[in-house]
């Protein structure tokens, strides 16, 4: 099958409706919940809403899709005759991916790929991912670009608290104990999708400028950039931190966007960071 | 060699003195030194409780003269050596580690030397004044140095002016260091303001006149420039706060002919950690205290006294160990801590060691290399963590073959803060320039009494007054309430850039009041995020930290 590759993708991407109207892309939402209430993300619940309400102190828990999800999208989308690259939020911090997967051996031709990113800024694989799919690009042509771009990407942040990230298990408790002192933030890479610590900062400022050693010795080439920056609740940091970016690094792509509820309720309030990739990685796009 | 009498001597008798009277020469300086001490701690001029001038110089002389060698055949150069050693391993503080500087000069220039004559002490003094200089990067003025030189000008005056004997060389030396001691507060402000001397300029003083002294015979120090009662007092006082509990004793009673009971309500008025265990018919008796003379004397009217022994805590080791590892690039961070809070959350942090030290108490150079030993890792960041600490860290390099970087870290906060931002996977050398930066960019207040009268950049400061110093430098702001001197200090500040503030408690602070003081400070900066801390530091009531 050639040309025709559909994107499917989870409500951590937070596209925007245009985007995902524009590529036809599908969104399969994960959820959560408060209590007994439940909510698809992206769908019936906000971010604006969410952070309000962990920020009273409600507690929330995430579920993700089910395979039975995935197999009603894939069929959807391999009935109208689309292969599919299927591109979810890394599988150290959600099962998605393991539902995906197992979704797609329901299936038994080779029409779907899945990509485990590494990233949260999952936005940042899938728009290029759904551009390539737009030009005609085959399915094994766009998951090499795609995967390419995923091995690219680097991301790190700056955590207010680590109680989020323990209280998912994703996290020992050791670690977990640094965090809450002293307002010291955490500064950690998602690496292999894995949560790492890299070091720690008290104050804003000193948190960026970690961030943009980190940046800085993270580039190979020193060429220009592609750079989504993420927050959580507060965006004061998020646009410090884009205009530091901005001034020291030639940006090709600089945004700013809010993480959903999902991974909110995994990374906590306060969390700010970035993904990026340089720019030279996209170049297989136009080929 | 010619003998000395410790009696009856003229002046011009003693040419030359050998190992044995040097030895003699500086004890003397050491007992003028203690009768000074106090007089010279009363007149550091800064009116925080760190008048611990005197006190620092006479541990470090004494350091100088415990190191003698009792039994072993004595020459002159071998007796400096070992005082020059000594002086340095036992070197604290600012002036103490600048005296063991000039004794290391005198040292050098002796150091082929059987026994010393005028000339031999005239250049070894001149030695011992550059040496001491040389160990600053920026000497001031109006300081020790400026009285060290005035004895280098008064020993080639005297052997220009043809002195012959040993005493009359010291008296050329002991005129010109006085000179020059009553010219320091025309070279430094502060001392001005004050309107006293330099301190460590007057121990030194001590030490010349105390060494003249025992060459002319006079063995009875006095104190040469005794300052008020008052002001000796209050410096007493605060000395004495530090010095609390400074002996553990134990002892055992054999046939109490008091209860056990009656024992501990007794004992808990003289100290601290009392544990009196009763077994058969004897008594064990535990104390930290002051007064273990005042114990022993109790202690014979409660029965037989079968064993006592009485050891100096601040002797012992004063460093903990902690024994999580380091991982990445395996480097130990010790920090010099003050007050159990503070201890702690070094600990937590991330030092593998902490020393106990800092304000009127600095650590000398052999606790500090000791540390630096004990940890097993052979990188070590040292984290000073109070400006008079600096100087003698700076020296442990020389004394160690493990690879270690010391921080300047002029208050605890800077050091905590500089500990936040240490990166295990990073080398000691990327650690040591981040830190520091991160160190330097912490503005530290420091709330504490005045322990004197005095004037400080033009405001006057009334004993007993809550001041408020940034960085230990600057005066902010002095008062009777708490609230409107910090809130004071901290509108002299720009707070534009600050993120977060943090408040350590003392441990004279009542965790309640230290509450509401926060709550004023955020009512007034309500955009500022906030932290106490139970820091539990003597001295300062409160530490407040902005970064």
């Amino acid at each position: 099958m050639s040309g025709n590759v559909r994107i499917v993708t989870d409500s951590t991407a937070t596209l925007e409706k245009t985007t995902i109207d524009k590529y036809g892309i599908e969104v399969v939402p994960l959820k959560v919940l408060f209590g007994e209430e439940v909510f698809n993300e992206g769908v019936d619940i906000g971010s604006g809403d969410f952070y309000s309400r962990i920020s009273r102190g409600e507690i929330p828990t995430t579920s993700h899709p089910g395979e039975d999800e995935f197999i009603d999208v894939y069929k959807k989308s391999l009935g109208s005759g689309s292969s599919i690259l299927s591109i979810h939020t890394p599988s150290k911090l959600s099962g998605t991916v393991d539902a995906a997967r197992a979704a797609r051996k329901k299936f038994s031709n080779e029409a779907i790929e899945i990509i485990d990113s590494r990233t949260i800024g999952l936005g940042m694989l899938v728009i290029p991912a759904a551009e390539a799919a737009s030009k005609g690009k085959s399915l094994k042509q766009v998951n090499d670009f795609v995967q390419n771009l995923n091995n690219a990407i680097y991301t790190v942040g700056a955590l207010n608290t680590l109680e989020y990230l323990k209280r998912g298990g994703r996290i020992g408790t050791a670690r977990a104990l640094l965090g809450g002192m002293l307002r010291i933030k955490p500064i950690l890479s998602f690496e292999e999708g894995e949560v790492k610590i890299l070091g720690k900062a008290r104050t804003t400022k000193r948190a960026i400028r970690s961030m943009i050693d980190l940046v800085s010795r993270n580039m190979k080439s020193g060429e220009s950039i592609h750079a989504v920056i993420v927050y959580t609740s507060d965006n004061g940091p998020a646009i410090s931190l884009r205009d530091e970016i901005d001034r020291n690094f030639k940006c090709d792509n600089l945004e700013l966007s809010q993480i959903g509820p999902v991974l909110g309720t995994h990374i906590g309030p306060g969390f700010f960071g970035l993904g990026f990739y340089e720019s030279r990685y996209l170049k297989g796009l136009s080929k | 060699m010619s003998r000395v009498q410790t009696k009856k001597r003229k002046k011009e008798d003693i040419l030359t003195i050998g190992g044995k009277e040097l030895g003699e020469m500086f004890d003397a300086a050491r007992l003028w030194l203690d009768k000074n001490a106090a007089d010279i701690d009363a007149i550091n001029v800064f009116p925080v409780p760190d008048g611990d001038c005197g006190k620092n110089m006479l541990l470090t002389i004494s350091s100088a003269i415990e190191n003698i060698d009792e039994n072993k055949k004595k020459t002159a150069s071998s007796v400096m050596e070992k005082i020059a050693q000594g002086a340095l391993m036992g070197a604290r503080g600012n002036s103490g580690f600048l005296l063991s500087q000039f004794l290391e000069g005198m040292h050098s220039s002796t150091a082929d030397k059987d026994s010393i004559g005028v000339d031999d002490m005239a250049e070894a003094i001149s030695e011992g004044a550059k040496k001491a200089r040389a160990a600053l990067s920026e000497p001031k003025e109006g300081t020790i140095l400026t009285v060290a030189d005035g004895a280098a000008k008064g020993a080639k005056k005297a052997i220009k002016g043809g002195a012959e004997s040993l005493p009359v060389l010291m008296e050329y030396i002991v005129h010109e260091a006085e000179k020059s001691l009553n010219r320091t507060p025309m070279l430094l402000t502060q001392l001005k303001e004050a309107g006293v001397v330099d301190a460590g300029g007057e121990g030194l003083l001590v030490i010349f006149t105390g060494m003249k002294g025992y060459l002319e015979g006079k063995v009875r120090p006095r104190r040469i420039r005794p300052v008020s009662k008052r002001e000796y007092e209050a410096i007493t006082r605060a000395g004495r706060a530090e010095m609390s509990d400074t002996y553990c004793t134990q002892l055992m009673i054999d046939k109490p002919v008091i209860s056990a009971n009656e024992i501990r309500k007794r004992l808990l008025k003289e100290g601290s950690s009392v544990i009196v265990a009763e077994s058969d018919s004897k008594l064990r008796i535990h104390i930290h205290t002051d007064y273990p003379d005042k114990i022993a004397d109790y202690a014979r009217e409660w029965g037989n006294v079968k064993q006592f022994r009485s050891e100096n805590m601040k002797e012992q080791l004063k460093y903990s160990i902690y024994p999580e590892g380091t991982k990445g690039k395996n480097i130990a961070v010790i920090a010099i801590a003050q007050g159990k809070g503070m201890h702690k959350l070094f600990r937590k942090l991330g030092a593998i060691a902490t020393v106990s030290g800092g304000q009127t108490m600095n650590p000398s150079v052999r606790e500090l290399r000791e540390a630096v030993e004990a940890v097993p890792q052979k990188k070590v960041i040292l984290l000073t963590n109070n400006k008079n600490v600096i100087l003698t860290a700076s020296r442990i390099g020389d004394l160690t073959d493990k690879e270690l970087a010391v921080l300047s870290t002029k208050t605890m906060p800077q050091g905590i803060s500089a500990l936040v931002a240490f990166n295990t996977n990073e080398d000691i050398e990327q650690n040591k320039s981040y830190m520091q930066e991160v160190a330097d960019s912490v503005i530290t207040i420091q709330v504490t009494s005045a322990v004197r009268d005095t004037r400080v950049q033009n405001i006057p400061v009334k004993e007993g007054q809550l001041i408020a110093l940034r960085d230990d430098e600057e005066l902010l702001a002095a008062g009777r309430d708490i609230k409107r001197v910090v809130l004071d200090a901290l509108s002299k500040i720009e707070l534009n850039n600050i993120e977060i503030i943090t408040v350590y408690y003392g441990s004279s602070t009542d965790k309640k009041e230290a509450g509401r003081l926060l709550e004023s400070i955020k009512g007034k900066y309500p955009e500022k995020d906030y932290e106490l801390v139970d820091g539990h530091q003597p001295h300062y009531s409160y530490l407040i930290s902005l970064e």
